[in-house]
């Protein structure tokens, strides 16, 4: 508890109707997506934090850190606070909610570099940068979440990674008040020079505060970051008719078309997916399994069943890129569209037509596909099958529905959580690492085999068991596949099977060498797996050690519980 | 203590998953960051516990003990402006019941004798005097005075033209009232009124939370419009239309007749030509959709069916039970009018329809909540100005007061703001 005279300090650092600790709006901060993984009685809360504060400068900030470094608390920053690792870790920690942080601060158009505040989301930028002929790389939850955290802070794999690398590679300066309350301009604007790089003069530390997955809150606050731009020829907006949930473009933009490209094998899709990043022809791109692609086809969960019963998708539909192709001009553009159906011809594939297919057809099609194990083999094989394909046509409306549905997904992250929520209220993340193409395939066969006994016995989603969600990065130089499931918030049993399944997953994972998951963060993940990964896990807590000694930072989703928690806040979890 | 009513939300709470999603205009639809915020109360308060995620948390936190029904609670409950974005944008996700959660919660904090001492000030005003105010000056069919309509239920009409105690009571309303009613009668509409026999409409009490009051008084007056024997009800404020339409069959009021907003009627009489705008009105307009009038007009189909289970985890109902978007709500007759008339410039603004921005002027008492409401409303004048409107259009005279405060509190930046009755009477050109 803060005793008055510690709140009165706070208060006097921010202004008092920006601190906050009545215990309605403490536990309006005690919910976070999926905390029932930290809570060991299965509930929703996380320990209650101490107090609530939104500060508006990194001044004030810096003077938060120093009050956490002559206290008994400690202060955990979020931007948007979407994602669990936003949440308290102890009862002695001061949450920092930087909502009022929301400016961007500068579009160097020219040098291609936005420096943005913390509660910037995606979409924010991203519509400001459109008008500038630019744009940035947002990670898949969809375009609410923080540009800066996705930067400096945590992950930062996204869908147009394919083209734009993982967001860790576009950080460039940063502003970070140290957890000791020294506010430090990181890379070139430390030195008086523009934001363009993290790095220099002097030794970097660009892979200390941000490494490979994040700090998560536990190294301090970014208060500003640098982020590199990629461009966009294409329309500077868009107009939409329609109306929730689903609105549909008014026209194809230029210079950009969206893709749904079919193949009957692993080999055929990865293969592809390597030439078309030698192309350099995806803008970006996304491994749909098939039960998000019914579920796109359809406006409610009756339809989806109906559909999804049918069987056609489980096996038409088991590997399915979607990929954006863009072109700087329109020459370009054209000669991207033409390599792109090169690739897939060679492939074996097929680009399924763009437009939204009347439900009814699919049951037509049904008794074809149950009498063949893989039907898109033989279909692919039927001569100029292509071609036929291309002559299928519904209505413009139908094509744009469709059209519009692939673009919110792969270019504007508009709908992704749509996906993710309507099946059965809850999703959950368990292998998936940064690694190879082929590897995401590996993964995603190794967690549907994880999950299949739960989906036997209904505890979680039947969705066919391969939910492995993700796509190429660095042109196919790299490749990520998260292995994803859905289960019920509300049913105790489904929330153990998760829980289940996602601690037999890492271990897999280790076993198998499946590469870092997501999923490798804070004290019991690092000690799980520092081991197998050069004991990066030592190092942190080094580095945790010396840049914070008296643990003014909550760091339990960096190094493990921080020194200050409860005792048995210092318990092991399995997040999901 | 326990709260039955929130108890059997709690598994709707447990979806929420803190996207803010619900804070902001849908992403399809998004355009600029400077208008993309919805949510009046987490704009100016900017805490998520404002917000119907954080409210939702808090009202399982209350559900579960964790925390009193006290002040502190209660003061972050009852500014919310019951706007209605919150549920519109979490079912753009998943089915959610976002704001049946956020009224219980209300609701249950009205039992506790929580409700702030105003609100209970207006809740005796509504049943002394028939209007939250608790004004005496004049009596409810006042403001028809001279126009020859006739009285219900002593004659017979087709159509019920309802003003709506904002509308008769508030000297700039009643005038675009008055207007209505002679825009009715050029077109030789059968219309009557119910005089001093009109009530409020409840919604006032239902904002506040005193479900009660607001049953009874809707009961009372879905048996007045019934014994008035009309085909239809026309209202003149699109607050009363929300009401009449969406939340009195949604307590399970039903009087089985028509409800019309006047913008529905109107765009109807000058498609027949029953009404012609002749005259060019040269302004450069924008269109601001109430909330009552919009989103929160739809009404919310009664299910009967079954949920079932499939895939283990994934639950249907048969048939499909209906998600509200919003989308179902008056958004067309306004605009068709509007773009009807010759001279006439509209542009729109960025937070439209089922995603439109709350005046601020809602959920009861805004003066209690002046300077978060103003902001709400200042906000919106921005807008308008931003995509280069003169004139603020509205239809619902309590957005309409609201943003004429806002607007002389702004100072070197005011705005016009017009009933579209106003203009429809202008460029009717008629007396
Ligand atoms: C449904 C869903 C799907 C997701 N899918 C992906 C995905 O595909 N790829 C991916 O990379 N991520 C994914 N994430 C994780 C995560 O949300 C993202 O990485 C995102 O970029 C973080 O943004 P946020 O707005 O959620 O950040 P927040 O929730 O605000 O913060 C995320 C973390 O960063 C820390 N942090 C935030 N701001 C600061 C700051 N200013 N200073 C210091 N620390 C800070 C927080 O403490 C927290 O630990 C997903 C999350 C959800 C909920
Ligand atoms: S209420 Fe709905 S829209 Fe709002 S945060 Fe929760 S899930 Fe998201
Ligand atoms: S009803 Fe309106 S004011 Fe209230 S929480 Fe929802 S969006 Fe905010």
């Amino acid at each position: 508890m803060l005793t008055v005279d510690e709140l009165k300090e706070l208060k006097d650092i921010v202004g008092e109707e920006w601190v906050k600790d009545d215990l309605p709006t403490r536990d309006a901060y005690s919910i976070y997506y999926n905390s029932s993984s930290l809570n060991k009685e299965d509930k929703l809360w996380t320990a209650r934090p101490a107090a609530v504060i939104m500060p508006k400068t990194p001044e004030e900030i810096s003077q938060l850190t120093k009050f956490c470094n002559r206290k008994d608390f400690m202060l955990k920053p979020f931007s948007t606070g979407w994602i669990t690792s936003s949440a308290p870790g102890s009862r002695k920690t001061i949450l920092l909610d930087l909502k009022r942080m929301d400016k961007i601060i500068d579009i160097d158009v020219k040098n291609q570099i936005a420096v943005v505040e913390p509660y910037v989301r995606a979409i924010d930028l991203q519509s400001e940068l459109w008008k500038h002929g630019l744009n940035v790389h947002a990670v898949s939850c969809g375009g609410n979440h923080s540009i800066l955290a996705s930067t400096a802070a945590a992950w930062g794999y996204g869908i147009t990674g394919a083209s734009m690398g993982y967001q860790a590679r576009n950080m460039l300066g940063v502003e970070w008040v140290m957890p000791s309350g020294e506010i430090l301009t990181l890379g070139s604007p430390g030195d008086g020079a523009e934001w363009f790089s993290t790095d220099g003069p002097g030794p970097g530390v660009r892979g200390l505060i941000r490494g490979f997955q994040g700090t998560f809150g536990g190294l301090g606050t970014f208060t500003k970051v640098g982020v590199k731009l990629y461009r966009w020829d294409s329309d500077p907006e868009y107009e939409v008719h329609g109306g929730s949930p689903k609105y549909v473009l008014n026209r194809e933009l230029p210079n950009l078309g969206v893709f749904i490209l079919m193949f009957p094998s692993k080999e055929q899709i990865t293969d592809a997916g390597y030439k078309l990043g030698e192309a350099e022809c995806n803008y970006s791109d996304f491994r749909m399994p098939a039960f998000f692609i019914a579920l796109g086809f359809t406006d409610n969960n009756l339809e989806l069943k109906q559909l999804w019963s049918t069987g056609v998708f489980q096996k038409l539909a088991r590997y399915v890129l979607t990929v954006c192709v863009h072109g700087h001009s329109k020459k370009e553009y054209q000669w991207k569209v033409k390599a792109l159906k090169q690739i897939v011809k060679e492939s074996g594939g097929l680009i399924l037509p763009m437009q939204q297919i009347p439900l009814a057809a699919f049951d037509i099609v049904k008794p074809f596909f149950k009498m063949f194990k893989n039907p898109l083999k033989l279909i692919t094989k039927i001569p100029f099958i292509q071609e036929i394909t291309d002559m299928m046509k519904t209505s413009e409306e139908m094509r744009l529905k469709l059209l519009t549905t692939a673009f919110f997904i792969l270019v504007r992250h508009a709908n992704n959580s749509q996906g993710g929520f309507r099946a059965s209220s809850g999703m959950f993340t368990s292998v998936g690492a940064f690694d190879t193409w082929d590897m995401g395939f590996e993964q995603a066969d190794y967690i549907a085999g994880v999950k299949r006994p739960a989906i036997e016995k209904g505890l979680i989603l039947d969705d066919g068991g391969d939910l492995g969600s993700g796509g190429t990065f660095d042109f196919g130089h790299l490749g990520y596949i998260e292995g994803i499931g859905e289960y019920s918030t509300n049913d105790p049993e489904s929330r153990k099977a998760t829980k289940a399944i996602v601690e037999e997953s890492l271990h897999g994972t280790i076993e198998r060498s499946l590469g870092l998951p997501i999923a490798a963060f804070g004290g019991p993940m690092n000690q799980l797996f520092g081991p197998h990964c050069y004991n990066y896990h030592e190092m942190i807590m080094k580095i945790k050690a010396k840049l914070d000694p008296n643990s003014s930072y909550d760091s339990w989703t960096y190094s493990g519980a921080s020194e200050k928690a409860f005792p048995d806040e210092k318990e092991g979890y399995t997040f999901f | 203590m326990s709260y039955p009513e929130l108890k059997s939300l709690e598994s709707d709470i447990a979806t929420c998953f803190r996207c803010s999603l619900c804070k902001m205009v849908p992403l399809p639809v998004f355009k600029k960051q400077e208008f993309s915020n919805i949510c009046p109360i987490n704009s100016h308060y900017m805490f998520h516990s404002y917000s119907a995620s954080g409210l939702g948390y808090m009202a399982l936190a209350l559900s579960e003990g964790r925390i009193q029904a006290d002040k502190a609670l209660a003061d972050i409950v009852f500014s919310c402006r019951t706007c209605g974005y919150c549920d519109m944008a979490c079912n753009f996700i998943m089915e959610s019941k976002r704001n049946e959660i956020n009224m219980t919660l209300r609701e249950t904090l009205v039992c506790e004798g929580l409700a702030p001492e105003e609100y209970k000030r207006t809740m005796q005003n509504l049943k002394d005097t028939g209007n939250p105010a608790g004004l005496t000056h004049a009596k409810a069919g006042d403001w028809a005075a001279g126009l020859n309509l006739k009285k219900l239920p002593e004659q017979k009409a087709d159509i019920l033209l309802y003003a709506g105690c904002l509308t008769r009571y508030d000297k700039n309303a009643l005038l675009s009232a008055r207007k209505m009613a002679k825009l009715l009668l050029h077109a030789g509409v059968d219309v009557g009124i119910l005089g001093d026999e009109e009530n409020c409409c409840g919604l006032p009490a239902h904002w506040m939370g005193f479900k009660d009051n607001f049953t009874a008084l809707a009961e009372r007056n879905a048996s007045s419009f019934k014994g008035a024997h009309v085909k239809t009800i026309v209202t003149v404020c699109g607050a009363c239309l929300g009401t009449l339409k969406a939340k009195y069959p949604k307590y399970g009021i039903n009087t089985g007749i028509e409800v019309l907003h006047g913008t529905e009627l109107l765009e109807r009489l000058i498609e027949k030509k029953k009404i012609k705008l002749t005259r060019p009105l040269n302004l450069k307009v924008t269109y601001h959709d109430p909330c009552y009038l919009g989103r929160q007009s739809e009404p919310q189909e009664e299910w009967k069916g079954e949920e079932r289970t499939v895939f283990g985890q994934m639950k249907y109902t048969v048939p499909p039970r209906k998600i509200n978007y919003g989308t179902g709500g008056v958004f067309d007759p306004p605009r068709a009018i509007l773009k009807s008339i010759t001279g006439l410039s509209f542009r729109e603004m960025y937070r439209i329809r089922e995603y439109s921005h709350c005046c601020g002027g809602g959920g009861g008492r805004a003066e209690m909540y002046e300077k978060m409401s103003l902001e709400a409303a200042k906000d919106r004048i921005k807008e308008a100005r931003e995509v280069g409107a003169d004139y603020l259009v509205t239809s619902c005279s309590h957005c309409k007061a609201q943003f004429e405060k806002a607007s002389l509190d702004m100072g070197n930046d005011p705005i016009s703001v017009l009933d579209i009755i106003d203009i429809v009477f202008q460029a009717a050109d008629i007396d």
